[in-house]
């Protein structure tokens, strides 16, 4: 179970998250909408922990995730839009600095793991910066579970994925939330919000909840409200 | 990625943790701890200094080992060579020796047929570099089959006749300079147990070998004679050619090398090296020549002395010859304090190669407040008869405002002089030109160019503007050409004068050179004395 409560955020006088609030239960994955600049990002660094909020509080587990660094360290994990991976090494060798201090055999898990699931074993001798997009965000995913935390926060995970990967990455969310994982992400696919269970909608800061079955006009109607 | 889907994680509980099983619990494989490393690592440590201490300790002195080696030539009826050579290792020999007059170390062996007294100057040159740098003078005889060597080397103000080495036959005769040769053939070797005792070693030798020394040391003798009046040709020179300077001839420090050398094609091969001091440049010829024109080259170099000045100082010599079986190595190093000068001469012999293989190196810098500086490296390899060469020589010319350098590259492959590369580099350190052309040579003929002028201009910073890039291709008719202009952020001024210090160690006072000439002479009338009359 995760709070968020009032969650803000400003940047002198410019207010990016006025208040933001959503729960969930484990095994629900909660989906931001919005556009480009509303703060969907803002909102997913503070609950990551990279970034300060303004106000407001956000639980997991019974944990405050605003200090209690080392319980958000176990239970959350952060795929950020810009994928925290080092150019200069293999996807082996970046999965070796993750897998480091993991409870799990980074060979295991590559073998028949979380990572085969990924399809990461496909490229694992590749080096980053000659990778693809969708190769790196798999990479990226898989960096981010080696601890195997059981919130997951993806910001834009399928943005410019081929079906594929699309595919490769939401059926690992499913099945981390058949584990009884949350799942916390933004994205503007509407193929992704097959697996949501909640769905938010962030314009100019404010997020609030709509019909988590919105697609297509609908969803475009809620995010142009009030513009 | 569709087999792996049945193959997750389990479940986690309501406080966020994993639920295992003991049959899905990971089995991660623990690294093995830092300390861990620690138990063979101070293992081979420990043994190590084992084995050090007990060599420590059961090491024999010096002395011990060349009485315990005398012991067995001479109990072994003069069939000597082999403990000879095994037992007397040259650094020992050194340390027992290095206490001669002119601290110059002395080897002494018993061959075959042959009377071996080392040279070990290297390690007293490299002890007492100082003293020794300008003061050495050496003559290298080699009268080994086909090949002659003449290496005369040190000052010429200082003929102290620091080393006098010949071949004969394949096998070696070492002599030293005729002061510690003197000691060591008149030193009573009491150390010796039998009829030898107390007999001095020159009349320990055979009546043969007696000969063969005389016969090494007259060849020898009229060599460091030539040597000698070539030095004093030099210096004539010099003092044609600084009328109105005599402290430069009188300090001067001169190395002349002249070889002679018969490769494996019969080929000839001179080479001679002079050094200047003071006002006198650094020359380096390598050409082929007979000893009758060496002589005469001798003196082109010494009137092409008044060039433009650079200081320059022999600092120190080491060498390494092994003796034995004909494989080895031969080592000739020349360094100068401050990196004006080094040199290296390095000869592979046996071992893998059908023929003797020579690979030399020669790095020499010349430098000076004359605004002048040149420094060369040639890279010469001679293996199985064919001669790889790679030349490089950089020559910078400084002014109070300005710095300029030029470089010049070529490489020669053997057998194929039909392929090459050279490159030529001018550039202006203070802001004027840079200048970079690079030539490809196919069958003897120039196929590509490429030039870079560059043009830089100081103006309250650095400007550097891109004149002409070119791009010549002969060989397939193509051709490119760019211009641009890049301008520099503001940086610190050129400095005045190029990098590195400059050393004039011999300073020798005219009274003091003729002094050191004086005790050259009385060392060979000693030698002359002994050997030849």
């Amino acid at each position: 179970m995760i709070t968020v409560s009032g969650i803000s955020k400003q940047y002198g006088r410019k207010v990016v998250l006025r208040e933001a609030s959503f729960t969930a239960k484990q095994g629900e994955c909660v989906a931001i909408a919005g556009a480009n600049g509303s703060g969907k990002s803002t909102l997913l660094k503070i609950l990551a922990g990279t970034l300060k909020a303004g106000g407001g509080s956000f639980t997991a587990f019974g944990h405050d995730m605003l200090k209690e660094t080392s319980e958000r360290e176990r239970l959350i994990g952060y795929v950020p839009q810009e994928n925290p991976l080092i150019a200069e090494l293999t996807a082996r060798d970046n999965l070796r600095l993750w897998y480091a201090n993991s409870r799990y055999d980074m060979n295991q898990e590559l073998e028949r793991g979380t990572l085969a699931m990924l399809g990461i074993p496909e490229f694992i001798n590749v080096r980053v910066d000659a990778m693809s997009g969708g190769m790196k965000k798999r990479l990226s995913i898989g960096c981010a579970v080696a601890n195997d935390p059981p919130v997951l926060i993806l910001d834009e995970p399928d943005a410019a994925l081929d079906l594929i990967c699309k595919e490769a990455i939401r059926d690992y969310l499913a099945e981390h939330k058949r584990r009884g994982g949350i799942v916390i992400i933004t994205t503007h696919d509407e193929e992704a919000l097959s697996i949501v269970d909640k769905l938010m909608v962030m314009q100019n800061g404010v997020l609030r909840e709509v019909d988590r079955t919105l697609r297509g006009d609908g969803l475009l109607a809620e995010l142009k409200k009030g513009q | 990625m569709e087999e792996n889907r049945k193959l997750v994680r389990p479940p986690f509980d309501e406080e966020g943790n994993v639920i295992w099983t003991d049959e899905e619990k990971p089995t991660k494989k623990k690294a093995l701890r830092w300390w861990v490393w620690l138990i063979p690592v101070g293992l081979i440590c420990v043994i190590g200094l084992g084995v050090l201490l007990y060599k420590s300790a059961h090491r024999k002195t010096p002395q011990e080992l060349c009485r315990s080696a005398l012991k067995d030539a001479f109990d072994d009826g003069l069939g000597y060579r082999e403990p000879m050579m095994k037992a007397l290792h040259m650094q020992d020999l050194a340390d027992i020796f290095s206490e001669g007059p002119t601290d110059i170390g002395v080897s002494l062996s018993l061959r075959d047929t042959n009377l071996t007294l080392g040279d070990f100057g290297a390690k007293d040159a490299d002890r007492k570099l100082s003293d020794y740098a300008g003061f050495g003078f050496g003559v290298n005889i080699g009268l080994d089959g086909e090949n002659v060597g003449v290496d005369l080397r040190g000052s010429i103000s200082a003929l102290s006749l620091s080393l006098l080495k010949a071949y004969y036959d394949g096998d070696t005769i070492y002599f030293t300079s005729p002061k510690l040769l003197k000691e060591v053939l008149t030193a009573k070797v009491s150390d010796i147990p039998g009829a030898w005792e107390n007999a001095p070693l020159w009349e320990m030798l055979p009546a043969g070998q007696r000969d063969s020394v005389k016969g090494t040391a007259q060849s020898g003798f009229a060599l460091l004679q030539k040597g000698y009046t070539l030095l004093q040709n030099v210096r004539k020179a010099l003092a044609a050619t600084y009328p109105a300077d005599e402290s430069v001839v009188d300090r001067i420090v001169a190395s002349i090398r002249y070889e002679q050398m018969k490769d494996a094609k019969g080929n000839e091969r001179t080479e001679m090296v002079v050094i200047g001091s003071e006002k006198v440049p650094c020359y380096v010829f390598r050409i082929d020549v007979d000893e009758d024109e060496f002589y005469k080259i001798a003196d082109v170099v010494a009137n092409a002395a008044g060039g433009a000045g650079a200081a320059q100082t022999l600092h120190g010599a080491w060498k390494l010859r092994p003796e034995g079986d004909g494989n080895g190595v031969n080592v000739y190093a020349y360094v100068t304090k401050g990196g004006e000068l080094a040199r290296l001469t390095a000869e592979v012999t046996g071992y893998a190669l059908d023929k003797p293989a020579t690979i030399q190196a020669d790095l020499q810098c010349t430098g000076s407040e004359d605004p002048q500086d040149r420094m060369y490296l040639t890279v010469t390899a001679d293996i199985d008869g064919k001669k790889y060469t790679f030349d490089a020589k950089k020559t910078v010319t400084a002014s109070r405002t300005r710095v300029s350098s030029k470089i010049e590259l070529s490489l020669q492959l053997p057998d194929m002089p039909q392929y090459g590369a050279n490159a030529s580099i001018n550039y202006n350190v203070s802001g004027a030109i840079l200048d970079v052309e690079a030539n490809t040579v196919y069958e003897g003929d120039t196929v590509g160019t490429m030039r870079v002028t560059a043009e830089c201009n100081y103006k309250n910073g650095w400007e550097m503007k891109f004149d002409s890039l070119s791009f010549e291709d002969r060989y397939n008719g193509k051709s490119a050409s760019f211009s641009g202009r890049i301008a520099f952020a503001p940086t610190q001024y050129a400095p005045e004068k190029p990098e590195g210090e400059q050393y004039n160690l011999l300073t020798l006072t005219p009274d003091q050179a003729n002094a050191m000439i004086q005790e050259g002479i009385d060392q060979l009338e000693w030698y002359y004395n002994k050997f030849l009359r």
